[in-house]
């Protein structure tokens, strides 16, 4: 009886790394843990109560398969070839490997001095299914990322999808099937499929490394490009402030005409209506806070910099006035620049979020030091009347759907990470500002 | 009391002067001298003579000098730390927050904006200078310099402190929250105006309004709610009976 429910333990452990494991690969973020457990538990428990009543183990199989891709059917644009794929990998991969790591177990454990008894093999079975649950839980960006790479690389993919196939037609055959057709095949290539299944295993490593490989090279590439494309649009931006001026400059000597002759004529009136029409209007153009975005090159730490023209340039595109404060050169950032980089982009993409919603869209960045601080102050109109100030930073706080509660707790968590980082937020409706200051150390 | 006015246009100068003189009037806020000029020194010069906490009302950008403004109200800090610095400006260009940071400036009023909503602008300064000579303690700002934080907050605004997370605080007023690195202990230390209500609760004694038992809270006068453990009640209470 023991043994059964150790077995059992096993199988649903086995079952939530095969549910989990599918949807890390095909993205799908929003069933948390709490979901997938249970979740689990139900299909081990339908798997065994079908298994145990047809007699046919190849149930087994076909009906994890069934489920998986059903799952597939959550996540909106997943083509079914891609979810077969990933289906398939769930299921061969961890099978192969709970295969291997189980026969590696028993051979130590025979090798070690330890008796064997009838139950040894549960046991083993068991520490085997929480392992591989326990690393299907934590792996989950290193998967994400080598599946990437397998799918972008057409050959790779190619192969890993014929390699897999042919996976499942092993497995098939190893579930020691009761069907006429597959028991057959058990029994004449029973052994062969063993041995095949272990070569497999070895073959679907060295391809996994093999692409580890190229993720590595691959996101070089892609950083690469991100900066260069954010170069591109800093610098497409100064060319078309310089053409605005350009055109302004052209403007003025017309506007400068059009004065001498009312004043050569002494003609106050005409004189007056030039000066409303014409001249007025203009200090607009030269409040025009475009121009602000320029006082980033003040900025001596390019990622810094970069990040702030990319966000601040998409707050101007969505109609939101902004007004850069850079009043002196900013040579070196007293914390790690990866962390300070986190936590404006969260500042940054909150208030431009909130900027947008809000009737007067504005945004003021002010980035400067005193002797003995340095401040980023992000300041932003928003659309609230109230705002509970202690709340915002809870984790599953948000003033609507979306992630912005989430992100405000980790800027949170960030800040407490170092002592030298203070975190003050004011709200007087309708402006919040969030103001980190760093202690000189 | 002393007003001063840094400006280098004539016209304009003396367009404030009238309009300070004409709020002053209004409100009958008392003043020694208004000292209108262009010259940074004049200002330095005349700081010794004056009584009481100073207003500076001062253009950033002088004969095309755009910070030369901004560089009067830093040396008029080495001399006055308390005074109040209000800028005064059409280069809207430069948008105020390091500026106020920087030299704590009261604030920043456009030279640009309509007569009337200058007008009240200027107004609110020159009541809030008043204000500022009247009270009978002035300098009542709560300062923390530590190691890791530099922090300067008008005592009156605090309404408590509280521990969030190891050697992490958060300080509430009504409208802002601060989470610094920093033990409670040593802010009790540092201020006596606080009273330990709870083992992770200093709460300013002045905004304390009334205690409910049923609760076992504090509750202040702006709404919010403080707890207060078994073992400090009574001293809740002492402090609620001496206000």
């Amino acid at each position: 009886m023991n043994m059964i429910i150790i077995d059992l333990a096993a199988f649903t452990f086995i079952g939530i790394s095969h549910i989990l494991l599918y949807l890390q690969l095909i993205r799908y973020p929003r069933l948390s843990l709490k979901l997938v457990i249970p979740l689990g538990i139900a299909f081990t428990i339908l798997l065994v109560i079908v298994v145990t009543a047809s007699g046919y183990p190849e149930f087994n199989i076909i009906l994890l398969m069934f489920f998986l891709l059903s799952l597939g059917l959550l996540k909106k644009n997943l083509s079914f070839s891609k979810s077969l794929y990933f289906a398939l990998f769930s299921m061969v991969a961890i099978t192969l490997v709970k295969m291997v790591l189980f026969e590696l177990f028993m051979a130590l454990f025979i090798v070690s001095p330890f008796h064997l008894y009838v139950w040894t093999g549960n046991v083993i079975h068991f520490i085997v299914s929480v392992i591989i649950a326990f690393f299907v839980v934590i792996s989950r960006h290193p998967v994400q990322k080598i599946t990437q790479a397998i799918i972008d690389s057409r050959f790779l993919y190619r192969l890993s999808y014929f390699l897999l196939a042919a996976g499942l037609m092993i497995l098939f055959i190893l579930t020691v099937p009761a069907a006429n057709l597959l028991s057959f095949f058990y029994e004449e290539y029973g052994t062969a499929s063993y041995i095949a299944a272990y070569i497999l295993f070895f073959l679907l490593l060295i391809m996994m490394l093999i692409s580890f490989h190229l993720t590595k090279e691959q996101m070089l590439v892609e950083q690469q490009k991100r900066s260069d494309r954010e170069l591109l649009d800093y610098v497409q931006k100064l060319e078309r402030m310089h053409e605005d001026l350009a055109a302004f400059r052209h403007d003025y000597i017309n506007i400068l005409l059009a004065l001498d002759e009312g004043i050569r004529t002494k003609n106050l009136a005409q004189i007056e209506k030039i000066y409303h029409d014409v001249v007025a209007p203009t200090a607009e153009l030269l409040n025009n806070h475009e121009l602000d975005i320029v006082k980033l090159s003040r900025i001596a730490i390019p990622e810094i910099k970069s990040v702030l023209s990319v966000k601040l340039a998409a707050a101007q595109q969505q109609q939101v006035k902004v007004l850069v404060d850079i009043p002196d050169k900013i040579e070196n950032i007293r914390m790690p620049v990866l962390a300070f980089i986190r936590m404006i982009s969260i500042l940054l993409d909150n208030a431009v979020e909130e900027a947008v919603r809000s009737t007067e869209k504005m945004l003021q960045v002010a980035f400067f030091e005193t002797e003995d601080c340095q401040y980023f102050v992000v300041r932003n109109s928003c659309k609230a009347q109230t705002v509970d100030l202690r709340k915002i930073y809870e984790k599953h706080y948000s003033e609507k759907e979306g992630m912005r509660g989430y992100g405000l707790f980790s800027l949170k968590r960030l800040v407490e990470k170092m002592n030298h980082v203070t975190l003050e937020t004011t709200f007087v409706a309708p402006y919040f500002t969030q103001t980190i200051m760093i202690k000189r150390q | 009391m002393s007003i001063f006015i840094f400006e280098d246009d004539v016209f304009q100068a003396q367009h404030l002067k009238n309009l300070v003189e004409e709020i002053c009037e209004k409100h009958q806020i008392p003043f020694d001298f208004i000292e209108v000029t262009r010259k940074e020194e004049r200002i330095i010069e005349k700081i010794p003579l004056t009584t009481y906490i100073p207003i500076y009302l001062l253009d950033i950008e002088i004969k095309s000098e755009e910070y030369k403004g901004f560089q009067v109200a830093q040396e008029i800090r080495k001399y006055d730390p308390s005074g109040l610095i209000v800028f005064v400006t059409t280069h809207s260009e430069f948008a105020p927050i390091s500026y106020q940071y920087m030299v704590s400036a009261l604030t920043f009023i456009d030279k640009s904006l309509p007569y009337h909503e200058r007008y009240e602008l200027f107004e609110k300064c020159l009541l809030r200078y008043d204000e500022r000579n009247r009270a009978d303690s002035p300098a009542d700002d709560f300062i923390v310099n530590t190691e890791y934080t530099s922090l300067r907050i008008p005592f009156h605004s605090i309404e408590y402190i509280q521990t969030d997370g190891p050697h992490r605080l958060a300080l509430v007023t009504e409208e802002r929250v601060i989470y610094f690195y920093g033990t409670l202990k040593e802010m009790e230390m540092a201020d006596g105006r606080f009273l330990r209500c709870h083992q992770s609760f200093l709460v300013n004694k002045e905004k304390l309004s009334f205690y409910e038992p049923k609760q076992r809270a504090v509750f202040l006068k702006s709404g919010a709610s403080v707890p207060v453990s078994r073992r400090l009640v009574s001293k809740v209470r002492q402090a609620l009976k001496g206000e």
